[in-house]
């Protein structure tokens, strides 16, 4: 009985945690970004974008430019579905045109004005004015 | 060490590499703690130790890196189950107990690569926890209930088998 009870409540955290945690974040208004491409410490291109209200970062992106994610096996996915990590689900950003990351030893860090986020393309919440660079790293 | 026993621990470690590259497509859901906690509960202290080393050296082969910076908080984080285990549980087994130290372990082990991933990508301590912390909670519960369920069956079969391998 106790352990029927336990098991209940871990279940009931990790749903919350995907509820939290995975919740995609749509834009509550129409406004303008500004898109970073950064490889290293060169800026590549910074143009600005007009999204709608409803639109996720991953909305913005894909429509502007050509990007590629990491499936399941951190494998490249031209087509970018949505993969269930446990209770989460979401886009791993591993290439925008020419930036592409080969998963082991480089990376594409998105940081909102300036600050690493801590959420990717289907969670980051972004508001007008702000400025996203997608900057492609290598661990060094 | 005999030979039958370094047999069976490569067949052991085998099995924990093969569970761990079957799930990896779910991040930190594994069998992993729970294997090596009854390696640890099966085992004396240095042999679990040497099984996790073999475990780390091969997982970090396999997946490419080979990385120090991956290998050590590794390593470390593993070795935190026969050290655990050793301390607080040897002769006192408990499932609730062990469940409930699969759970802090799940975060224990998150915050070990903390500094090395910081070291590495750059970004502050804050954002890596906030990333990360989504994670290392399902790494704790996926480690609790695993314990919960799955370890007072492995281990009789364990108890039950052991002797006859020597």
């Amino acid at each position: 009985m106790k352990r029927i009870v336990l098991t209940l409540i871990a279940i009931t955290i990790l749903s919350v945690t995907g509820l939290v945690f995975g919740a995609q974040f749509q834009a509550n208004m129409d406004g303008e970004v500004t898109i970073i491409l950064i490889d290293g410490e060169t800026e590549i291109s910074r143009n600005t974008h007009a999204f709608k209200e409803g639109d996720t970062l991953y909305d913005l992106l894909s429509q502007n430019y050509q990007i590629y994610c990491a499936d399941r096996n951190y494998q490249k996915d031209e087509t970018c579905t949505p993969v269930a990590f446990a209770e989460i689900t979401g886009r791993i950003l591993l290439g925008i045109n020419d930036l592409e990351s080969n998963w082991s030893d480089t990376f594409i860090q998105i940081q909102l004005n300036g600050v690493p986020a801590t959420a990717g393309m289907d969670q980051l919440q972004f508001t007008d004015q702000d400025e996203i660079s997608l900057v492609l790293k290598t661990v060094e | 060490m005999q030979t039958k026993k370094i047999a069976l621990f490569a067949v052991l470690i085998a099995m924990l590499l093969v569970q761990e590259q079957a799930l990896s497509f779910i991040p930190n859901v594994q069998f992993s703690t729970l294997l090596i906690l009854l390696f640890a509960s099966s085992f004396k202290f240095k042999e679990t130790l040497l099984m996790i080393a073999v475990y780390v050296i091969i997982d970090s082969l396999y997946m490419g890196g080979f990385n120090l910076v991956y290998m050590i908080p590794m390593f470390l984080g593993w070795s935190m189950i026969p050290v655990g285990y050793h301390l607080f549980f040897k002769g006192k087994e408990n499932t609730y107990g062990l469940a409930f130290f699969g759970l802090g372990l799940g975060f224990v082990y998150g915050f070990l690569f903390m500094p090395f991933a910081v070291m590495m990508t750059g970004v502050s301590p804050v954002a890596y926890l906030m990333a990360d912390l989504p994670f290392q909670i399902i790494m704790a519960l996926s480690n609790f209930l695993t314990i919960l369920w799955l370890y007072p069956p492995l281990k009789k079969v364990y108890q039950s088998n052991l002797p006859l391998i020597g």
